[in-house]
């Protein structure tokens, strides 16, 4: 599974349209990773861009903080799986994405130690 | 082992600060320049191995900048960062010189493997990124 995050330092971004970097990374479906996840730059912010990219890279699940909810909609519609409203450090959110265990609107211990 | 000195120029702040803490914690000097004359300044300063130039108009000011650099010190590597719609200045940068061409989005991993193939580095990095 392709899993894509919006970053913002080493944070998840905190607006989908805000974010200029991104993870990616690949899971084998067994809680592991199958290669070291790809940052990606984007020239500048633009959310119609990170979506092309999203549908490009043929993304399955998007982590991100708050998304506007006519790209939710979107990415819904084409069947990418949106963990959203996620609040702390994006190796946590991924961590707790491959085992399964990360839900919408989670604000991530590592957010609280900040 | 020295560090490869990059200079990157680009007049997206966000763009060249993203880039440049990424490309020091993998182990570049890397330094940011947001115009043409800062890239100038900055590159008989530093004599960066490497110039990591980002073209964002279908004009060529971005050329002319890379062609200065060139002529300044011949023994610098560029390597070209299109924007969407510039692909074709991307292309008139590598029949003058360039080293590379990478379109953007910018996926780092391809940009650190042209930054080791120019510079004919071939040492580990040291990598202080936690990735999971």
């Amino acid at each position: 599974m392709k899993i894509l995050l919006t970053v913002q330092g080493n944070s998840i971004a905190p607006r989908f349209d805000q974010a200029t970097e991104i993870i990616v990374a690949e899971s084998d479906g067994r809680q592991r990773l199958v290669s070291e996840p790809r940052t990606i730059i984007l020239p500048h912010r633009s959310a119609e861009e990170l979506s092309d990219l999203i549908v490009k890279e043929a993304v399955e699940c998007v982590i991100c903080g708050g998304i506007e909810e006519g790209f939710h909609k979107f990415f819904t519609w084409k069947k990418i799986t949106v963990i959203d409203g996620i609040i702390g450090s994006y190796a946590e959110a991924l961590q707790r994405c491959l085992a399964g265990e990360l839900q919408p609107g989670v604000v991530l211990p590592s957010a609280q130690q900040g | 082992m020295q560090a490869i000195k990059v200079l990157i120029v680009d007049k997206e702040v966000e763009f060249t600060t993203i880039l440049t803490d990424r490309l020091g914690s993998w182990g570049f000097a890397a330094t940011a320049a947001n115009s043409a004359e800062e890239a100038l300044a900055a590159r008989a300063m530093l004599a960066p191995e490497v110039v990591v130039l980002v073209l964002r108009d279908k004009d060529n000011r971005g050329l002319d900048l890379m062609s200065v650099l060139k002529a300044e010190d011949p023994a610098v590597h560029i390597i070209l960062l299109p924007c969407k719609g510039a692909a074709i200045a991307g292309m008139r940068g590598m029949e003058r010189g360039a080293d590379d061409c990478i379109p953007l989005p910018l996926d780092l991993g391809v940009l650190i493997n042209s930054i080791r193939k120019v510079t004919g580095s071939s040492h580990s990095i040291e990598i202080e990124e936690s990735d999971p």
